[in-house]
């Protein structure tokens, strides 16, 4: 998988311990993904705009704390992902 | 005075909360009993009967909010999850805590008016009020893990704040009530529940207080509102508890201790039924 990919699966997982099914259904809504599940996921439109929209769709729910949970998720694959394809809202 | 700041902090949501009154059918319930409850409490405190029919019957429905609350919560626990997430978890743990404060209220009301006979102590109603305690700890650690209080822990403030404010809440529990008591060991059993429903409650407000102060900079977006009142339900489960065991002497059915549980409950059941408000919200979007 793609480590945009991986990335975002991650971030839903994170998501999933704290909300459950209910991360899935929001990371399902948002522009540029494909997501069959959370093992199956794959990045139709620009990377960077994706994952912006994925970590927005979370901070919907509980704010600074969920952007906080994707930036802890993300970590992991800071340095397989080029710098061009993170979003702001995902750096430190 | 948290009571007051957290309601302060709840205002801003409230146009969000009435439409969702007039759209959930469960939740226009909710209120709707609360209020005729209400009412009827405000009748019984005015007419000044303490052992009238109305006075149990008035116990026996207000006992059943704490089970209405229960019973919702295990169904909603299931949408965000169940036992596989926090959140899940924490709204199942909130309803064993209603649940056993509705066993309580039962056994209580049973040796009341079926029985009546003194309550005993300790005795059967302890195993649901004392077995809330434990729930209601677990639920709001979850909570504060939840709400990304954690995240906050990392400045010698909220540090300050995560030791004094247990220590306060333990300060406080002796000051009010434990200093009367005396170890007994003849009676272990009332002795540890003398000592233990005090410090247990000292433990989950002191979580819930510190979730609210740790999580204000960084809990926002649509679950802040309900994770605001579950703090609110704590405060107001901790007052009636605390008014209980302060005024205990001057119990009858329906008096204004009860009515503390009545909002307690209260609140508590509607953070919960606020929650699958949220969650069909969200599938809907």
């Amino acid at each position: 998988m793609d480590p945009v990919a991986q990335a975002a699966s991650r971030i839903i997982k994170e998501q999933g311990a704290i909300i459950g099914p209910v991360a899935l259904d929001q990371a399902k809504k948002v522009v540029g993904w494909a997501i069959v599940s959370v093992d199956d996921i794959k990045v139709t439109g620009d990377k960077k705009q994706a994952l912006e929209g994925l970590v927005k769709q979370f901070e919907k729910l509980f704010g600074k704390a969920s952007v906080q949970v994707c930036k802890d998720a993300f970590m992991k694959y800071a340095d397989k992902i080029p710098q061009t394809d993170v979003p702001d809202i995902l750096r430190n | 005075m948290l009571t007051v700041v957290i309601l302060l902090d709840t205002v801003e949501y409230m146009e969000t909360f009435k439409s969702s009154i007039t759209k959930e059918k469960i939740l226009m319930l909710t209120v709707g009993l609360f209020v005729v409850l209400s009412v009827w409490w405000v009748v019984i405190f005015a007419l000044g009967v303490t052992d009238d029919p109305v006075n149990h019957i008035f116990g026996f429905i207000y006992g059943g909010f704490s089970l209405w609350g229960g019973i919702w919560g295990l169904v909603i626990a299931r949408k965000w999850g169940g036992l596989g997430s926090l959140m899940g978890k924490a709204i199942y743990f909130l309803s064993f805590g209603l649940l056993a404060q509705a066993f309580g209220q039962y056994s209580f009301w049973y040796y009341n008016y079926v029985l009546k006979i003194a309550v005993p102590y300790p005795g059967i109603p302890d195993l649901g009020y004392f077995g809330t305690i434990p729930f209601y700890i677990y639920a709001a650690f979850l909570l504060f893990k939840t709400s990304g209080a954690k995240f906050s822990l990392n400045t010698f403030i909220s540090k300050a704040q995560a030791f004094l404010i247990p220590l306060s809440m333990v300060v406080v529990a002796y000051f009010l009530i434990l200093k009367q008591y005396e170890l007994d060991f003849t009676d272990p059993l009332g002795t540890f529940l003398n000592f233990g429903y005090p410090l247990g409650q000292a433990v989950y407000i002191s979580i819930a207080i510190l979730t609210y102060l740790l999580s204000r900079k960084m809990l926002g977006g649509i679950m802040r509102f309900p994770i605001l009142l579950i703090v609110l339900a704590f405060a107001a489960q901790f007052l009636a508890d605390y008014i209980f065991i302060y005024f205990h002497d001057l119990y009858f059915p329906a008096s204004f201790m009860d009515y503390f549980y009545l909002l307690a409950y209260f609140l508590m059941t509607l953070s919960l039924i606020y929650l699958k408000v949220v969650a069909d919200q969200l599938r809907k979007e």
